[in-house]
């Protein structure tokens, strides 16, 4: 952290004494594919944006090392400008503005969040330059017929889909469910799924409660999991949500039979930060580090997980692996066009068929990645894909809390 | 259920009273709106979240180092900062906070990074029942006897020492304290230091029930503000009622409109309270 | 005319065409930046009406942005009227929005007055979320203005314009009118007002629904240049902010005071965050911080120095420190 500062200061010196210099003055412009990203550095997401950057970088320097990409005979790098969209939608939108009026970038990478996804890719849209996302996963991205943007993400009214289908496989089968969801844009179209998903399977939905993006406190919530007996309890929120909905359980003592989550499981930072109470609950995911699929920039996904692992000291989950996955499909992409033309590329991306490290790649007519997603489970401290194909079979019930140690 | 809902909203007060004591004091006193009060809280939760991490130390007994490394920051930030532009106006000294809000939340960003932090201790979940009606969670409990403590201490302090007679005294009249011979700059300071260092006792607490980052305090700020006004400036009994109204009302309102209703309920509260009760709930009309 | 006109017009006659050769030069970016700032210099001159020449701080006035917002969001795509009538109703609907909510919220003073402007925005937005019209928290789309790329950047960049040079103009003939005299009146002593008889009531609610008016005016423009748009980013207090320290930074109760803060600090914050890519809030803090202890009348009073030294800084602070 403290050479990040240092060189922040040295380059504040430098533009002090010497006048504006512009911070890209590498030039070898002629052979290069120039990326754009505005995506979180600061701010609320910026936690997750990291996850999308450290991939991107990562999947690029393969692109780089193994000869760059075909174009014409001729071998382009590829590189990304990247600005920080400090987690605010309008502010990301305008820099997506300036990367294609002013850094003249060929295409777009993804922000994380659908929340900015939608603004960045109508700007995609105007310019009428194809971006692909793996950080936007709501149905409203794809809803409004835009042509320019592509997503990696499963659609978010089936994520909870292997969940219920889980269910059904276990003995005795949960009947009652309340599902929780963030207000958001994202979390709105999991719960809306899930619902019809539910009603279908003949589950009963004993509390439907929506609640603010980034609430802290779940205590009447879980008073309420309480009152109304519910065997199984899906949260569809965010990491830090996930964190506080599970303490929180635990400092009211509410044990349902089953825990489900989207966001947080999967990231090594919640085990982190919860250690043992981390057990036993359930994540979703399009893609588990315990997959192995034969991939295009590298051998096969467990190389990845290796490699990444390796450099970045953390253990990869499904925002990493999507995000390497649009870098890949950009390769693949660009290659077949044969050009740097946008529509040329547009269409080559649309016609994907391309097997990665994250899963074959294919997208709907929407430009929605198809795929589904997998069930995962927190055991002894470790994530393990548990439906289908699972890797270790679920544990349930939850053992109450009172029970563990 | 609803004697839990009940005690849910009361625990969820005391945590809203020792947010927003500090805060309190430093408005009622001094007249600054201190914009980064948050921030602070911040900080203290950062304090306590090291020391426990890299030295183990119990995130109860850092309170005292949080709070103590608090009251000298607040402290200095009122010397040599705050007290130079104070006689411009509440106006002006609300922009200054609102830069030291930013400056401190990008600070923690950059150094720290934006990752989601725990503060892993094994009692952070402690809990006990009465009877099969309610569940009570500990540290909650321990952070509404704290907010208690705290309150009583500014209250002796305020009203028992000759400190307090100087704070009130510049509190009511400057330029009268100063040609009493009150050191009216420090008391400034030491008046901000109180607040600032309440604060950082509510972020040890904090950090034990919630996970944390830099970018945490804007929320705590917004809520203390609605607290503050509920309960009315000028007496420390003033915090902990707005908390616990607020509290309550949350609880209360969430479990019958719908937990996103939570903030409309506090903000519509604080408008109507500002419009009919000036002064606080506890306070006159005018 | 008295001096003071005398330099307006002035300023009018050099701004004026800078300003509207100013897409000319530039690429679409440029353009963009253009038109953000002069977004917030209408809201900072907006915010001054009530703030900087009325003495009410208002916390809350992003609230009239995001209504400006959501109407012309509501009005293009739930009722397909275009553009015009959409911008219209913003602006009519903020102004009334001013004019329900100053009536009990005027009568509170200095702090008070503005913690509750800021509870109102705050419980608008959780108001906003929780609307099945607004579409919730999960946002909403807007028609996207069909036109050729570059002819939509000016479309937006002469639409603000347009507005901010209204908003000016407003401001200019509102202070020298009976209401103008009024309003300082109320800043200096609102007691004194009342007892010369001036209508204190009436004059503050003016202000507030013209300051309501114009807010509301860059909303819209800002929601249909967006296409889509969040409760979260249209009401969310970080614009107040920014507004309150434009109009601080280039000298509060000046007409073109607010219009040179909106320009410096948005080509300030924009340097900073072209050269750093992380720390670039961090000196923007720093800079607020620097600019209330040094020249906390802003600007526009330090450009109207005769000679600047460091004495002038000074000054400033001897005279507000303890």
């Amino acid at each position: 952290m403290k050479n990040v500062w240092l060189r922040n200061l040295v380059a504040l010196l430098a533009v002090a004494l010497f006048g504006a210099v512009g911070p890209q003055t590498a030039a070898a412009q002629a052979k290069t594919i120039k990326l754009g990203c505005a995506i979180s550095f600061t701010g609320a997401k910026s936690r997750s944006g990291k996850l999308y950057r450290d991939a991107y970088n990562m999947a690029v320097k393969q692109v780089n090392d193994d000869g760059g990409v075909k174009v014409g005979g001729e071998a382009y790098q590829l590189k990304i400008v990247y600005y920080d969209d400090k987690s605010n939608p309008g502010e990301s939108s305008k820099l997506i503005e300036k990367l294609l009026a002013e850094d003249k970038v060929n295409f777009l990478l993804g922000p994380y969040s659908s929340g900015i996804t939608i603004p960045d890719s109508l700007v995609a849209r105007r310019y009428r330059v194809p971006m692909i996302e793996g950080g936007g996963a709501s149905g409203k991205i794809f809803s409004h017929g835009n042509k320019y943007v592509f997503g990696t993400l499963p659609p978010a009214g089936q994520y909870f889909k292997s969940t219920l289908e889980m269910t059904q496989t276990l003995k005795p089968a949960p009947k009652t469910l309340a599902l929780l969801y963030a207000d958001d844009k994202f979390d709105v179209s999991v719960a809306e799924g899930t619902k019809k998903l539910a009603a279908g399977m003949g589950l009963k939905i004993v509390l439907f409660e929506k609640y603010a993006e980034h609430t802290s406190d779940f205590n009447s919530i879980l008073t309420k999991i309480k009152a109304a007996n519910a065997e199984m309890v899906l949260v569809a929120g965010h990491t830090e949500e996930s964190l506080n909905f599970t303490q929180q359980a635990k400092e009211l003592n509410v044990s349902p039979k089953l825990i489900g989550m989207t966001v947080g499981p999967s990231e090594a930072d919640f085990r982190k930060s919860l250690g043992a109470d981390a057990n036993y609950i359930f994540g979703v995911a399009s893609w588990s580090p315990q997959m192995n699929f034969p991939g295009f920039l590298l051998p096969d996904t467990q190389e990845f997980v290796k490699k990444f692992k390796a450099k970045f000291n953390y253990d990869p989950d499904y925002h990493n692996a999507s995000a390497f996955a649009n870098v890949a499909v950009f390769k693949d992409a660009i290659e077949r066009a044969g050009s740097l033309d946008a529509a040329a590329v547009r269409n080559a991306i649309a016609k994907t068929d391309l097997k990665t490290i994250y899963g074959r790649v294919r997208f709907a007519k929407n430009g929605q990645m198809k795929g589904a997603s997998v069930v995962l489970q927190i055991q002894g401290g470790e994530v393990y894909q548990v439906f289908p194909d699972g890797v270790r079979p679920p544990i349930y019930p939850f053992p109450a809390w009172k029970s563990r140690r | 259920m609803l004697l839990q809902i009940l005690v849910n909203g009361l625990l969820k007060g005391g945590l809203y009273a020792l947010m927003a004591i500090g805060m309190s004091l430093i408005w009622g006193v001094m007249d600054i709106i201190n914009i980064a009060h948050g921030s602070f809280i911040m900080l203290g939760a950062f304090i306590t979240y090291w020391l426990f991490t890299i030295l183990g130390i119990d995130p109860f007994l850092s309170l005292l180092f949080s709070v103590t490394f608090l009251f000298l920051f607040g402290y200095a930030v009122q010397r040599y900062l705050i007290n130079y532009v104070i006689r411009a106006g509440a106006f002006i000294t609300l922009i200054l906070a609102f830069g030291i809000e930013i400056f401190i939340n990008n600070l923690a960003l950059v150094s720290w990074t934006a990752d989601v932090r725990k503060v892993k201790v094994s009692y952070g979940a402690a809990n006990f029942a009465i009877g099969d009606l309610v569940t009570i969670p500990t540290v909650r409990l321990i952070a509404f006897g704290l907010v208690i403590l705290i309150s009583l201490i500014f209250f002796l302090i305020l009203n028992r020492t000759n400190l307090g007679r100087s704070i009130r005294a510049t509190s009511q009249d400057l330029d009268a304290a100063r040609l009493m011979g009150v050191d009216v700059a420090g008391t400034y300071a030491i008046t901000f230091g109180m607040g600032v260092g309440a604060a950082g006792a509510a972020g040890t607490l904090w950090s034990i029930l919630f996970p944390i980052s830099p970018m945490m305090g804007g929320a705590l700020t917004l809520k203390s503000f609605v607290v503050v006004i509920i309960g009315g400036l000028g007496s420390m009994l003033g915090p902990i009622l707005g908390g616990l109204a607020l509290g309550i009302a949350e609880a209360f309102g969430s479990n019958w409109f719908g937990a996103t209703y939570e903030n409309l309920i506090g903000f519509t509260i604080l408008v109507l309270v500002l419009i009919f009760r000036p002064k606080g709930i506890l306070g006159g009309t005018s | 005319m008295n001096k003071k006109t005398v330099w307006r017009i002035a300023g009018f006659a050099v701004l004026l065409p800078a300003a509207l050769l100013f897409p000319l030069v530039g690429n679409n970016f440029i353009i963009r930046f253009g038109t953000d700032m002069l977004m917030f210099a209408i809201m900072a001159s907006a915010w001054n009406i009530i703030g900087g020449y009325t003495g009410y701080a208002s916390f809350g006035n992003v609230v009239f942005f995001g209504i400006g917002a959501y109407i012309t969001a509501v009005v293009m795509e739930k009722a397909g009227l275009p553009f015009w009538a959409a911008y219209m109703a913003a602006g009519g609907g903020a102004a009334l929005f001013a004019v329900l909510i100053g009536l009990p919220v005027l009568r509170l003073k200095g702090h008070y007055f503005a913690i509750a402007t800021l509870g109102v925005a705050e419980a608008m937005k959780a108001l906003v979320q929780n609307l099945k019209i607004t579409e919730g928290n999960a946002g909403i789309y807007l028609p996207m203005l069909d036109m050729p790329i570059r002819t939509q950047y000016y479309f937006f960049f002469y639409i603000m314009l347009a507005t901010l040079i209204v908003t000016l103009l407003a401001t200019h003939f509102l202070l020298r009118s009976r209401l103008g005299y009024a309003l300082i009146a109320i800043r200096e002593d609102e007691d004194a007002a009342e007892s010369i008889g001036i209508n204190t009531t009436v004059a503050k609610t003016i202000a507030f629904a013209l300051s309501g008016l114009f807010t509301g005016l860059a909303g819209s423009v800002h929601a249909y240049q967006q296409a889509f748009i969040k409760p979260d980013s249209v009401f969310t207090v970080h614009i107040t902010v920014k507004m309150l320290v434009m109009a601080v930074f280039g000298g509060m109760g000046t007409l073109f005071g607010p219009l040179l803060g909106a320009c410096s600090i948005e080509v300030i914050s924009e340097f900073l965050s072209n050269y750093f890519l992380v720390a670039h809030t961090l000196f923007f803090g720093a800079i607020v911080i620097l600019a209330i202890v040094f020249t906390p009348r802003g600007m526009i009073d330090l450009f109207s120095q005769r000679r600047l030294s460091i004495a002038y800084f000074l000054q400033n602070i001897r005279e507000h420190r303890i």
